[in-house]
């Protein structure tokens, strides 16, 4: 309950200071209010004290009232294509989520049969890790948690799902990195890069596999006991009943499609937007009375909150701060690119651990573009989207998937934040140093 | 102005305006999917054409002002839900009155009341429960003459205010007409043909007698109930500093779409998070059924359909077109493809009244003529009880009929 008077008095603290600020400043007023407005936005965002979309609408209606946003600006910054693209994956995750895709691939899995914890371990971490690439991680979540624990209830693990499960949230944020659709950062900066899939994948690639196996063979580690243990019952191979189901395949096809043109974008010169739109519309005249629901299922929200923020991104560039920042971070870093990945990698990651890391990408994607121009260290692009990723993985409300899965084991067996925290924040130590590492060596 | 180019001269606009063609007509057949299949449409559109879709923004800022306004409107019926507003007022009707004639004057003038205010849909979806509610309480009372007449009651309310319905918006924003302006001219209108049509179905429908039904609850209205007192003060707000926002140099609808957001932010937490019950597909439909037919008019669509005629130039004729429109599609739909050839004409505020107006009573004579009398039939199809298109028909059209040629006289001569 302390927030709901600790923000209210910081807002007012910050309208107070605007007036010595821009008397002693050397911002242009218009710059001031921009950060003051932005510092306030971020306050909500990290405690939580509004909706995330009604505080970040409110704040870009301060910037319109102040004359620092105008309403073509809005539609200038409003990166259609992101939204597009979002937009059009949602649709076709929802559509797969509805003809139980997700659900099929596990069952799947369980007919392999595990003889020990560590099979089990690696084959579901590897399954989240890549369908996280491709599908919202949330969902992924949403779908392999209950799987994971009625298979760990079948079988008689009890608390060994603990680890299992932890493995799985760090995979799904580590898969969300790989390509250009798995996550919203992502998303904007293949948006902003106009790189091509394989080209992004090319570049992500290697250091996401790298730390991907780091993470396995540390979790290895760390639940040493857990993982050597036998899996005694054998009789799980009856879980394969897999119903025909056309719309199943239709779905499967349409995102393979997509996938395709995802990966053709060079030759058929078709944006990654209007590629996933084409899915989606393609479903949603084919998939007839089921698509009414899906459509009502898509994360309305979310869109509207990343539209919001591009906005309020596109104000900070508008205004000339996401310049100043870029300066002062080159200037202080004398230009020396050891020093900026570092600085990036951790900051980043860092950033993304206690606050949502949509705004911080939208914010820093120009920033990020601006640094890579001075010094043409091309590497920043692919440490800072990394780090944003990982930073998910510190607490366990840094991201979706961490939050899915303390839940899950909150409940489940009264796994403690803090001993959720202990080893999220010991894995995000061990995986940003290596990405730092990596890049740096 | 800058227009939007083509990329490619194939094909031709005639495309376009067969693939809105189909859309509306896929849309009356099955509403349920309206927003499924103006996305599609919008989307095929924009392929077709190769259109830039952030210069049919910039180009047309009045769809935004339009999905602002809807916004508002449904952030603050919303909380109107959240707070059951609708429930504890229908508990209070029934659990009041006695005699059959009054519930159905007092129903009626309510339904008419609120959809002036509120969306259409959820006043008479709640009241359409009411009258299920008093059928199962009463065993004799026979509810579907008294949902014709919400029906109607409801579409010729929501005439009277900018924010009574979709369609006021869009002729409200594309004929330049303020909050003030609308009331000043159409709440007359509204008033005397909602009385004149709810006297023609007094007479035709009354019934005798008198009767209780046992009801609990509906005193929550003054108990704990943050969302509704909220709800309550936001629609009074909006309804007071709605007047002033020309003053102040906001447009109307811009005005009403801040406000819902900064009351969502003002009222806290949990208030805050009613933004996540807004009905978001409603919001995508009004959103691309307007993006598809400005899309097809800076094609030059419209210019071909009405190239020789001088249809739209009188006032009768486009009272009666949007009359006729209304009553075969959804009133918004209609007046969303009337819009853009009433402003390429120029046209005088008198046609523009001559549409709104038009389209409420075309959205009133038949089962199919708005989303709201498709979602209360259908309740009361699903508790047995459902109406003919017949009977529907004898009904709103015996009712209407002295309303048409009323409320003509009034556009004709006040106007």
């Amino acid at each position: 309950m302390r927030r709901h008077y600790i923000v209210p008095a910081i807002l007012l603290l910050l309208t107070l200071i605007y007036f010595p600020l821009r008397d002693y400043s050397v911002l242009e007023p218009k710059q001031l209010q921009t950060i003051l407005v932005f510092i306030a936005l971020f306050l909500m965002l990290a405690m939580e004290y509004r909706h995330r979309t009604v505080a970040s609408l409110t704040s870009l209606l301060i910037l319109w009232f102040l004359g620092i946003l105008k309403g073509e600006d809005m539609i200038h910054y409003l990166d259609l294509d992101v939204l597009g693209l979002l937009f059009g994956m949602m649709v076709i995750v929802e559509t797969l989520r509805e003809a139980r895709f997700l659900s099929m691939l596990v069952r799947v899995l369980i007919s392999l049969g595990f003889r020990k914890i560590y099979h089990l371990t690696i084959i579901l971490s590897l399954f989240t890790f890549i369908t996280s690439a491709f599908l919202d991680n949330a969902t992924v979540m949403l779908i392999i948690i209950p799987m994971t624990l009625g298979i760990c209830e079948t079988l008689n693990l009890g608390r060994v799902a603990v680890p299992v499960l932890i493995a799985l949230s760090i995979s799904s944020n580590l898969g969300g990195a790989l390509t250009p659709i798995g996550d919203p950062p992502n998303i904007m900066a293949y948006s902003y890069l106009r790189i091509s899939f394989i080209g992004f994948i090319l570049n992500i690639g290697p250091p996401t596999l790298l730390i991907y196996a780091i993470s396995l063979v540390a979790i290895m580690t760390l639940f040493r006991r857990e993982m050597v243990l036998e899996i005694r019952d054998k009789n799980n191979k009856d879980k394969l009943k897999i119903e025909k189901n056309s719309f199943l395949i239709i779905s499967i096809l349409t995102l393979v499609f997509v996938l395709l043109l995802f990966l053709l974008q060079d030759l058929t010169k078709i944006s990654p937007s209007t590629s996933a739109l084409y899915g989606a519309t393609f479903l949603m005249i084919i998939g007839g009375r089921r698509m009414a629901p899906i459509l009502r299922e898509v994360n309305w929200d979310l869109l509207i909150f990343l539209g919001s923020i591009l906005i309020f991104s596109g104000s900070l560039e508008k205004v000339g701060i996401l310049h100043l920042l870029a300066q002062i971070i080159s200037k202080s870093t004398h230009g020396n690119p050891h020093i900026l990945i570092t600085l990036i990698a951790w900051l980043s990651s860092l950033i993304s651990a206690l606050v949502d890391n949509i705004p911080y990408a939208a914010v820093m994607i120009p920033v990020v573009d601006e640094l890579v121009g001075l010094t043409g260290c091309h590497k920043l692009w692919w440490v800072f989207l990394l780090s944003v990723g990982l930073g998910g993985i510190a607490t366990p409300i840094a991201s979706v998937p961490s939050l899915l899965t303390y839940s899950a084991l909150r409940d489940k067996f009264g796994l403690k934040f803090l001993e959720f925290m202990k080893i999220g924040l010991l894995m995000w130590i061990i995986l940003t140093l290596s990405l730092n590492l990596y890049y740096l060596l | 102005m800058e227009t939007i180019v083509p990329l490619i001269s194939f094909p031709s606009p005639t495309y376009g305006l067969l693939i809105l063609a189909l859309a509306l007509i896929l849309s009356s057949i099955k509403p349920e999917y309206k927003a499924l299949i103006f996305i599609s449409s919008f989307a095929i559109i924009v392929n077709v054409y190769s259109l830039n879709i952030e210069k049919i923004f910039i180009e047309r800022a009045e769809i935004i002002k339009i999905v602002s306004a809807v916004f508002g409107l449904e952030v603050l019926s919303a909380l109107l839900n959240k707070g059951r507003f609708y429930e504890l007022i229908s508990l209070r009707i029934l659990g009041k009155l006695r005699s059959p004639n009054r519930i159905f004057i007092l129903m009626n003038l309510l339904t008419a009341l609120l959809s002036a205010i509120l969306s259409n849909v959820l006043v008479l979806l709640y009241m359409v429960l009411v009258a299920i509610k008093l059928a199962e309480c009463i065993p004799e009372f026979d509810p579907r003459d008294l949902v014709t007449s919400l029906i109607i009651s409801s579409n010729l309310g929501s005439m009277a205010t900018f924010m009574g319905d979709i369609s006021n918006i869009i002729v409200g924003v594309n004929g330049n007409i303020g909050f003030l302006d609308f009331l000043f001219v159409a709440a007359p209108i509204s008033i005397t043909s909602t009385l004149l049509s709810l006297s023609i179905l007094f007479i035709l429908l009354r019934r005798g007698g008198r009767f209780y039904c046992e009801v609990t609850g509906g005193n929550e209205i003054h108990g704990e109930n943050p969302y509704l007192i909220f709800g309550l003060a936001s629609l009074i707000l909006m309804l007071t500093l709605l007047p002033f926002s020309s003053r102040l140099d906001i447009d109307d609808c811009l005005a009403i779409g801040i406000m819902a957001v900064f009351l969502l932010f003002l009222g806290g937490e949990e208030i805050s998070k009613v933004f996540t019950e807004v009905d978001w597909p409603s919001l995508i439909y009004v959103g691309t059924l307007l993006l598809t037919v400005e899309s097809i008019n800076l094609m030059g669509g419209f210019e071909i359909l009405f190239e020789e005629t001088s249809l739209f130039r009188n006032q009768f004729n486009v009272y009666f077109v949007s009359i006729g429109l209304s009553m075969l599609i959804d009133d918004a739909e209609a007046v969303a493809i009337l819009s853009p050839v009433l402003r390429s004409l120029n046209a005088g505020r008198d046609l523009w009244w001559a549409a709104i107006v038009g389209s409420s009573i075309g959205s009133a004579l038949t089962p199919w003529g708005s989303i709201a009398n498709i979602i209360a039939l259908r309740k009361l199809r699903e508790s047995h009880r459902g109406i003919s298109i017949f009977r529907f028909l004898k009904i709103s059209i015996l009712a209407n009929l002295p309303t048409i040629i009323l409320a003509y006289m009034m556009l004709y001569w006040g106007v």
